[in-house]
């Protein structure tokens, strides 16, 4: 692992296998993802318990939330390896993964609005806990964009990125742990529990295999912004020197 | 297509979203590639020229 940990650190091999990761990620990604939402709308049985055929709407929105928690979590992660040993891939991936990370945040922040419409009558809660702590995520995500595009140089804002998105970390627990803590509309866990998951096998396997499927979606997505990133800093490295006379 | 007694409004609207998402940033994501990889390789072509 520390290996292929090392192996990637080159950015001209990361190139080299990102370049067939991309496509196998994207098509295998398709495959499960379209597969899951085969089973969501033709095959999966309504859930009377769960508000009937709305609960179809699960396996494109619990997706969506675990995957801007994951993602900001990466960043997170990303910013600590730059920050502590100055990593430059690192800084790469956590630019490739918050404009994703932002996007997956107002998808989950979106459906749920529609679901919640649906089922309790409303598109927003001000004062749901895990509602509102999503939300910070979401502006956590476009406030790292905004800071890294605000500061002149590469590293100011790759500092001052990496200190925000670790700060804003304390975040991904709160949001998983809301509706313990303070009273909420949403349901409790019910798939990440201690007990094992609440949830029948007929709509625990197509959640799992489509959150596997958008996982490796997003990993595509992140891996190409990763490119044009390398891409980008290279065409600025030439136009450097070539502005320096060297 | 399949039938829902109630609700297919939002059902539909929420399988429009999580398709719509992953599809607009596939395609961001790929404009953001080929845009820096055109800008290296226009630099790339004028430094050889310049050198020739």
């Amino acid at each position: 692992m520390g290996h292929m940990w090392s192996v990637l650190a080159n950015p001209h091999r990361f190139l080299g296998f990102s370049r067939y990761a991309v496509p196998s990620a994207y098509s295998l990604g398709l495959i499960l993802f379209a597969w899951s939402l085969y089973q969501a709308l033709w095959r999966v049985p309504p859930d009377e318990f769960q508000g009937g055929d709305i609960m179809r709407g699960m396996f494109v929105h619990v997706p969506s939330a675990w995957l801007c928690m994951g993602l900001y979590l990466g960043l997170a992660v990303a910013s600590f390896v730059w920050f502590i040993w100055r990593h430059e891939l690192a800084d790469v991936a956590a630019r490739a993964i918050a404009p994703v990370g932002a996007a997956y945040t107002a998808l989950c922040l979106a459906t749920g609005s529609v679901w919640g419409k649906a089922t309790w009558g409303t598109w927003w809660l001000w004062d749901d806990p895990r509602i509102m702590s999503v939300l910070v995520l979401f502006f956590l995500f476009l406030g790292y964009m905004a800071l890294r595009a605000a500061l002149e140089t590469r590293q100011s804002a790759a500092r001052a990125g990496a200190i925000l998105a670790m700060i804003g970390a304390v975040n991904v627990p709160l949001i998983k742990f809301s509706v313990d803590i303070w009273a909420s509309l949403h349901q409790g866990p019910s798939v990440i529990r201690a007990e094992g998951p609440a949830l029948a096998a007929v709509y625990l396997h197509p959640l799992l295999i489509g959150f596997l499927g958008q996982g490796l979606l997003v990993s595509a997505m992140v891996l190409t912004l990763m490119r044009a990133e390398i891409f980008s800093q290279q065409a600025d490295r030439l136009m450097a020197r070539r502005l320096g006379g060297g | 297509m399949p039938v829902f007694d109630k609700n297919a409004a939002f059902i539909w609207a929420i399988i429009l979203l999580g398709l719509a998402v992953p599809a607009l940033l596939g395609v961001y994501s790929h404009v953001r590639l080929g845009l820096a990889r055109r800008r290296l390789a226009r630099l790339r072509a004028t430094e050889t020229e310049t050198e020739e």
